[in-house]
C-alpha cells in the first residue's frame, strides 16, 4: 500500500515537474515599439536586420532563451501616443515603447507601469536624466521610465561665412544679445542671410527663443504661468523674448519666409544662411555638408543682464522607454529596458544614433569621440543644461506657442497681446 | 392582417433587416457614441466623467472656433466656382471640341491624385522660393513675390486654388453625365429654332440639368465642411495661428494633438455634423424650390 503511495506520488510530483518545464520553455514575445532614439534615419534606409538597435536585440535574445523581442520602428509623435493609449485600453499594446519624457509622458501614468521598485541600484546611480521621466517631476514620485538618449541644442554656424564677414567665433564669439545682434548685422552687410529661422517648423522657437526665455524668467516661473498662478502678461522673460525676436525679423536680420520656411535645414547645410539653431540630432548631417572645418557650435549668448537659469545649451532627456501596465512580461520587460540601457548597449548604439547616451559613467574615450571637436564641446557644455520647455509645461500651452510664433515674428501679433492670450486659454483649461 | 399581408411584411422586414442592421453598426452607433463622448472629459485613457454641456459652452467662448467657423465659410468660395469650371468643361467636351478625348483624362488627372500629395504640391509652388514666387520675380514683379502661405488671405486663396484644381476633373465628369442623359433633339430643334449657344445653356441645359447641380452643390458643400483635412494638414497645417484651420482639423488637432481632448473633440464633430445636416437640408429646400419652378 505504501509503495503503491509513493509511486503516485511520484507520478504526480513528476507531471508537475513537467508541465512546469513545458511552461518554462514555453517561448515569449516582447513587443517594442521603437523610436527615432533607437534608429537613425541613414539605417532606415537599410533592411532592419542591419540596424544596431536589432544587433543588441539579438544580443539580449542570446542571453535569454525562449525570448523573441519584436521591434517596430515608429516615429515618435502626438499622434503614435494616441495610437499608443487606443492601443492600451484594449490591451493589446506593446510591451516596451519609447514616449517623449516629461509633461508628454506624465498623463499617460494609468497605463503605465511604475518602475521604482523594479530599477537596480546600479541602473539608478549610473543612468542620467530621471527627474524628466518623474511623475510631474515630484522628488519621490512614480517613476514611468527609462530615460534614454540626450539631445542638446544652440547655435550653429558656417565658419566661411563668419570668417567673410570679418569674425572669428571660435576665438570671440558674441556673449550678449548685443553683440549677437551687431555680429548678424555684419553678415548681413555681406549679402548673405544672417540667421535662418523655420517659423512653421518651430525649431527657432523649441531651441532658441525658449532656451532665452528660461535663462531671464527661471523654471519656477514657467511652471507657475503654466498653472495659471503668475501670468504671461507679467513675465517680462517671456515678453522681452518675443519682442526681441521680432526684432531680428523686422531688422532683416532673418530670412525672408521666416514665418513659413520649411527648408531652413538645407539652405543652411548649401550655404545660403550663416547661423541657425541646430542641436546634437542635425549636426551630423550639417558638418557632413559643410565639412568639419566650415561647421561651428555656437553656445547660446547671454540674453540677460540677471539670468536667473545660467546655462548655454538646452537639451536633455527627452526621449525614454517605459513599460505598459498591461504587460504580461511584466519582468522580462525591465530587464529587457534596462539591457537597452546599459552602458556596452548605449556605447553600441552611439555610433548609429546621434543622440548623447543617458548615462554619468560613458566617457568621450568610451563613445571614440576623442578626435571630435563638436561632441567634445557639447559633452563638455552638457554638464550644465537647460531642459527642454516643452516637455516642462502642458502640451497645449507649448502648442499655442508654436502656432502663433509666426504671427509674433511677422507683427501682426504683439507680444503683450499674446502673452495675454495665453493667459486667457489657462484661464479657459482650468 | 391576413396571412398573406403578416408573410409579406416579415418577408419586408427581413429584406431591409441586414441593410438597417449595417447602418444602425456603422453610422448610428458611432453617431451616438459621439454624441454621448462629447458630452464627458474624455482624454482618450480612463477620464470619462460626465459633465453636461461644459465641452459645448466652452467651444462656443474660445476665439478660434469662431474663426474657424468663418474659415469654412469663406472656404466656400471653392463650390460655385468649380462648379462653373466644371460646367464649362464638361460643355467643351459634350461638343466634342478638338482634343476632347485628351483633355477628357487630363482635366480627370488631379482627381486621381492623393490629396496630400497636391497640398505639398501647393505647398511647394507657393512657398517664397517656390515656382510661384521665381516666376513673378522673372516677370519683373518682385514685389508680388510675397509669403504666400504667411498671410490669412492668401494662405485660403491657395488652399482654395488647390480645392477648385483637384476638383474640376470631377466636376466636368459629373456634368458631362448630366448632359448625356439629355436627348440631343431637344439641343438640335433648339438650333433649329434660332436659339444661340447662351439661349441654349440658359434655356434648356442648365434647367435640364438642375438634380445634377444640386447634387453637386450640396455635395461639394458638405466637403467643404468634412473632407479639407489632407489639405489644410499638408498645406498650411491650419496656420498662422488658427488663420487657415477648419472644423474638421480643429477636430484632429483637438483629439490627437495637445492634451488629447477626445470629449471636445467629440464637441466639435457633433458640432459639425449639426452644421453639415442644417445646411444640407436648406439646400434641399431651395433647390427643390428652383427646380419645381425650373419645371
Amino acid at each position: 500500500m505504501a509503495m503503491k503511495r509513493f509511486v503516485l506520488l511520484l507520478s504526480i510530483l513528476m507531471i508537475i515537474t513537467s508541465v512546469s518545464a513545458i511552461a518554462q520553455a514555453k517561448p515569449v514575445t516582447l513587443t517594442f515599439w521603437c523610436g527615432s532614439a533607437y534608429y537613425n534615419s541613414d539605417e532606415a534606409k537599410k533592411p532592419q536586420s542591419e540596424w544596431a538597435i536589432t544587433k543588441i536585440v539579438k544580443q539580449f535574445e542570446a542571453l535569454n532563451p525562449g525570448v523573441t523581442v519584436d521591434v517596430t520602428p515608429i516615429e515618435v509623435s502626438s499622434e503614435t501616443i494616441a495610437k499608443f493609449k487606443a492601443a492600451a485600453i484594449a490591451k493589446n499594446g506593446p510591451d516596451v515603447i519609447e514616449l517623449w519624457t516629461g509633461s508628454y509622458l506624465f498623463p499617460l501614468k494609468d497605463i503605465l507601469v511604475p518602475l521604482n521598485k523594479y530599477i537596480s541600484a546600479e541602473d539608478r546611480k549610473n543612468i542620467s536624466g530621471w527627474d524628466a521621466v518623474t511623475y510631474n517631476f515630484e522628488k519621490n514620485g512614480d517613476i514611468l521610465a527609462y530615460p534614454i538618449g540626450n539631445n542638446y541644442a544652440g547655435l550653429v554656424y558656417n565658419k566661411a561665412l563668419i570668417k567673410a564677414a570679418g569674425m572669428d567665433w571660435d576665438k570671440n564669439p558674441p556673449k550678449t544679445s548685443e553683440d549677437f545682434r551687431t555680429a548678424l548685422k555684419k553678415i548681413k552687410e555681406t549679402g548673405v542671410v544672417p540667421f535662418g529661422f523655420d517659423g512653421s517648423k518651430g525649431r527657432i522657437l523649441h531651441y532658441a527663443t525658449i532656451y532665452w526665455w528660461v535663462e531671464e524668467s527661471g523654471y519656477e516661473r514657467l511652471v507657475t504661468n503654466a498653472n495659471g498662478t503668475t501670468k504671461y502678461e507679467d513675465d517680462k522673460g517671456f515678453i522681452n523674448l518675443m519682442t526681441y525676436m521680432r526684432s531680428l525679423y523686422e531688422d532683416g536680420l532673418t530670412n525672408a519666409d521666416a514665418a513659413t520656411s520649411v527648408d531652413y535645414d538645407s539652405k543652411f547645410s548649401t550655404g545660403k544662411y550663416a547661423v541657425t539653431v541646430g542641436g546634437v540630432n542635425n549636426a551630423k548631417a550639417f558638418e557632413a555638408a559643410l565639412g568639419p572645418e566650415n561647421f561651428g557650435f555656437l553656445p547660446f549668448p547671454s540674453m540677460s543682464a540677471r539670468p536667473k537659469v545660467k546655462a548655454s545649451i538646452i537639451g536633455g532627456a527627452g526621449n525614454c522607454v517605459a513599460i505598459g501596465n498591461y504587460s504580461k512580461n511584466r519582468d522580462l520587460a525591465v530587464k529587457f529596458v534596462s539591457f537597452l540601457s546599459s552602458k556596452a548597449s548605449f556605447i553600441a548604439l552611439t555610433k548609429s544614433v546621434t543622440t548623447f547616451p543617458a548615462r554619468t559613467d560613458v566617457t568621450l574615450d568610451d563613445l571614440g569621440w576623442t578626435n571630435d571637436p563638436f561632441r567634445q564641446k557639447i559633452f563638455e557644455l552638457s554638464k550644465n543644461f537647460a531642459f527642454w520647455v516643452d516637455n516642462s509645461i502642458p502640451a497645449y500651452q507649448y502648442d499655442e506657442m508654436k502656432r502663433f510664433f509666426p504671427n509674433i515674428l511677422t507683427g501682426r501679433l504683439s507680444p503683450q497681446d499674446f502673452a495675454k492670450q495665453m493667459d486667457k486659454l489657462v484661464q479657459d483649461k482650468k | 392582417m391576413t396571412d398573406r399581408k403578416r408573410k409579406e411584411l416579415t418577408i419586408s422586414l427581413l429584406g431591409i433587416a441586414p441593410a438597417v442592421l449595417v447602418l444602425l453598426v456603422f453610422r448610428a452607433y458611432p453617431i451616438g457614441s459621439v454624441i454621448w463622448n462629447s458630452l464627458t472629459n474624455w482624454d482618450g485613457l480612463f477620464k470619462h466623467d460626465f459633465i453636461g454641456l461644459r465641452n459645448y459652452l466652452r467651444i462656443f467662448r474660445t476665439d478660434y472656433f469662431w474663426k474657424t467657423l468663418a474659415n469654412c465659410f469663406i472656404m466656400f468660395i471653392n463650390v460655385p466656382i468649380q462648379i462653373v469650371i466644371g460646367l464649362v468643361v464638361s460643355m467643351l467636351l459634350y461638343e466634342k471640341t478638338p482634343g476632347w478625348r485628351f483633355f477628357r483624362s487630363l482635366y480627370y488627372l488631379p482627381q486621381i491624385v492623393s490629396a496630400v500629395i497636391v497640398g505639398y504640391l501647393f505647398a511647394i509652388f507657393f512657398s517664397y522660393d517656390g515656382p510661384v514666387n521665381e516666376l513673378l520675380r522673372f516677370a519683373g514683379a518682385p514685389k508680388l513675390a510675397i509669403e504666400w502661405l504667411g498671410r490669412r488671405p492668401t494662405a485660403i486663396g491657395v488652399v482654395i486654388t488647390a480645392l477648385i484644381w483637384i476638383n474640376i476633373g470631377w466636376q466636368g465628369v459629373l456634368m458631362l453625365g448630366g448632359l448625356s442623359s439629355i436627348n440631343p433633339s431637344v439641343f438640335e430643334s433648339a438650333k433649329m429654332d434660332g436659339a444661340n449657344f447662351f439661349q441654349r445653356t440658359f434655356y434648356i441645359l442648365l434647367p435640364m440639368i438642375g438634380r445634377v447641380i444640386e447634387y453637386s452643390f450640396i455635395y461639394s458643400v458638405a466637403w467643404t465642411f468634412t473632407g479639407l483635412f489632407p489639405f489644410i494638414y499638408s498645406i498650411t497645417n491650419g496656420g498662422p495661428g488658427y488663420d487657415t484651420t477648419t472644423l474638421d482639423f480643429l477636430v484632429y488637432q483637438k483629439a490627437f494633438r495637445e492634451d488629447s481632448a477626445l470629449g471636445e473633440a467629440c464637441a466639435l464633430a457633433v458640432i459639425l455634423l449639426a452644421i453639415v445636416s442644417v445646411l444640407t437640408l436648406f439646400q434641399r429646400r431651395l433647390s427643390d424650390r428652383a427646380n419645381s419652378w425650373s419645371e
